[in-house]
């Protein structure tokens, strides 16, 4: 009882004091800052008055908070809390980390045969993946811009000086561009658009989302999903969930602007990056091959291309399930 | 408009309930055999774990913070919203049309490849070796140019001269700022490492040639350009679609998509939009919440 005694105080205590603190720390000192929880307090890692225009490097503090979880050979998971002074908002990132190297890439694109509607979740993803997350971004049921499935081209390329490409080949390496250019497609076996760019040329932030007025909104907030590629060659697919109470509360527009989207993926380490349809549509599966049940973050509707993430296996004589449509 | 409101749900849990339930979760775990500090701390992580995969209080559940993309879903924004997705049908007359002939090559391409799968699949598996076999040769071509130059490059006086009189070109390019000259000077010197037309006569010669594709290759291709363009045709009559939308509803693009996916989130969370609590979900405004709740019927049939 004594034991139990001493555990109710401490957890007493962890209740009582981390909210207060997390309440008062980033919102009453940097107004409008991001602050990561690391090490039982908050650290301010980017301002908006002093905002790089490139992130030459991950920044340490959210390194530091980074607890990595294996989840198979190429894959692994984290999560942390990210928390804005004004307006008052937390959000926990959710965050995947693949190497592309080892996992081999694919795209679904997915929409019902009656109406074309879309129709891919992560409940549809195959037995065998390790990843699969919505990709690209959409209006109302064809995905935007160029999208290549299987090696081929399901829809044209868009234009928009914010739109970045993002193309996989066999062997794992995955080209990036951005702006009106695409790369070529010869050996390209995967590829779809979206936009806005958040980081492009190492790091650098598009000058669109440092001055206001060139198309993008600089202020709206929402929940976020995007896409990037640190240096050692690796991708990072991070989702910010709303951190309030109850699974509606998820959903809620309210969370990073683009241009602190584009900062928390320079702050991870990322020279390229790109958002992805966030909102309600963000949905993400994580797979550990030793566990039954897979992690899941679903999202309320359904979407017309995925991205799904499998083991590299050496090729078998067994027909490909995507190569017939 | 309505910026402040807390989620109910946030006032109802006290720090007090949370901390009863956590020492129930404390008092029902089970015997720990580390040392008492070993123990706190599981129990701790336990306890954070437990409550933030639950009912983690945060930060309060707060109203939407409305700004030039989220607008209000005020009663006579829904109803402009319902109006448009009348009025727009036009802009979308044509899709049916579309989607059906998209299905029929769809259906013909499945048939073409599933008759001509395992001929396919052999054919380009030759293809890809043949393909190896030319990278392989360009790359041992490359190689024994490469070293072929290292042992020429100082010794051998018309490359020396032939690099002294780029450099000058080079330089006086540069000096000019013409990027077309300075990119000819440096096609000249790397041309000296390149594998010649005779090296790659020589690497096609020992590969062999790509086998041509096959009529039903020629066919499959054919009908890939046929349903990419249909996609796109499509992908068109939407986005016309949800402008003309956007437009009778009175909002820019981004305002009619974030308004469409806050109504799809609300109907989701409050049973198809017809809510029997009180107060509005986290994120939405009681106006709101009385305007959605009012045409729920209307926005299910539109949104689906």
């Amino acid at each position: 009882m004594r034991r139990a005694g001493h555990l109710a105080l401490a957890l007493a205590a962890l209740l009582l004091s981390e909210p207060l603190r997390a309440h008062a720390e980033p919102a009453a000192r940097a107004p409008a800052a991001l602050a990561v929880w690391e090490a039982g307090a908050w650290r301010t890692f980017w301002r908006p008055d002093r905002a790089p225009e490139r992130w030459a490097a991950a920044d340490s503090a959210i390194l530091r908070s980074l607890d990595w979880k294996r989840l198979a050979s190429g894959l692994a998971w984290a999560s942390l809390r990210l928390a804005c002074g004004a307006p008052v908002w937390r959000a926990r990132l959710i965050l995947a980390r693949l190497d592309p190297r080892e996992l081999r890439l694919s795209l679904v694109f997915d929409l019902s045969r009656a109406d074309l509607r879309p129709a891919w979740s992560i409940e549809k993803a195959p037995g065998d993946a390790l990843l699969a997350v919505n990709a690209g971004q959409f209006g109302t049921s064809m995905p935007w811009g160029w999208v290549v499935v299987d090696g081929r081209r399901q829809l044209s390329p868009g234009l928009g000086p914010l739109a970045s490409a993002i193309a996989f080949d066999d062997s794992g390496r995955v080209l990036w561009t951005h702006g009106d250019t695409l790369a070529s497609s010869a050996g390209i076996v995967a590829a779809f658009q979206s936009y806005p760019t958040l980081l492009a040329g190492d790091g650098v932030v598009p000058p669109a989302l440092r001055t206001a007025g060139s198309g993008v909104s600089l202020t709206h907030r929402d929940a976020r999903l995007a896409l990037g590629e640190t240096r050692d060659g690796r991708l990072l697919i991070v989702m910010t969930r709303f951190d309030a109470i109850g699974e509606v509360a998820e959903f809620i527009p309210l969370g990073p602007t683009t241009p602190e989207m584009a900062a928390i993926m320079g702050a991870l380490g990322a020279r390229d990056a790109v958002m992805l349809d966030g909102g309600i549509s963000a949905q993400l599966l994580l797979r550990d091959p030793a566990r039954k049940a897979p992690l899941e973050w679903r999202g309320m509707r359904k979407v017309p291309l995925g991205l799904i993430a499998r083991p590299r296996v050496p090729a078998t004589a067994s027909r490909p399930a995507e190569a017939g449509r | 408009m309505s910026h402040a409101a807390s989620c109910s749900l946030w006032n109802r849990l006290s720090i007090r309930a949370l901390l009863i339930a956590g020492t129930a979760l404390l008092v029902t775990a089970p015997p720990a055999r580390a040392g008492l500090g070993d123990m706190m701390k599981k129990a701790t992580d336990k306890a954070a774990k437990s409550v933030e995969k639950k009912a983690t209080p945060t930060a309060p559940c707060k109203a939407v913070e409305y700004d030039e993309v989220v607008l209000e879903l005020t009663n006579d924004r829904v109803e402009h919203i319902l109006a448009a997705f009348k009025a727009a049908g036009e802009a979308g007359a044509e899709r049916p049309a579309l989607v059906e002939k998209l299905n029929k090559l769809n259906d013909e391409r499945g048939a073409i490849w599933d008759k001509n799968y395992e001929a396919i699949q052999k054919t380009q598996s030759k293809r890809d070796d043949i393909k190896g076999c030319y990278h392989d040769g360009y790359k041992a071509a490359e190689q024994r140019r490469a070293e072929e130059y290292s042992k020429r490059a100082l010794t051998d006086p018309v490359l020396l001269a032939k690099y002294q009189r780029l450099a000058q070109e080079n330089n006086a390019a540069a000096m000019k700022g013409d990027s077309a000259a300075m990119n000819r000077m440096m096609q000249g010197m790397h041309e000296e490492m390149a594998p010649t037309p005779d090296d790659s006569l020589q690497v096609r010669k020992q590969c062999g040639p790509l086998p041509p594709k096959s009529a039903a290759e020629e066919k499959v291709d054919a009908l890939d350009k046929q349903i990419t363009s249909l996609n796109d045709q499509i992908a068109t009559v939407d986005e016309n679609v949800a402008k003309a939308q956007a437009q009778k509803g009175g909002m820019d693009d981004q305002q009619w998509a974030a308004a469409l996916e806050r109504i799809r989130n609300y109907m989701a969370y409050s049973g198809g939009g017809k809510s029997s609590s009180k107060s509005p979900p986290c994120g939405f405004s009681s106006a709101e919440a009385e305007a959605l709740s009012k045409h729920a019927e209307q926005l299910k049939a539109v949104l689906g």
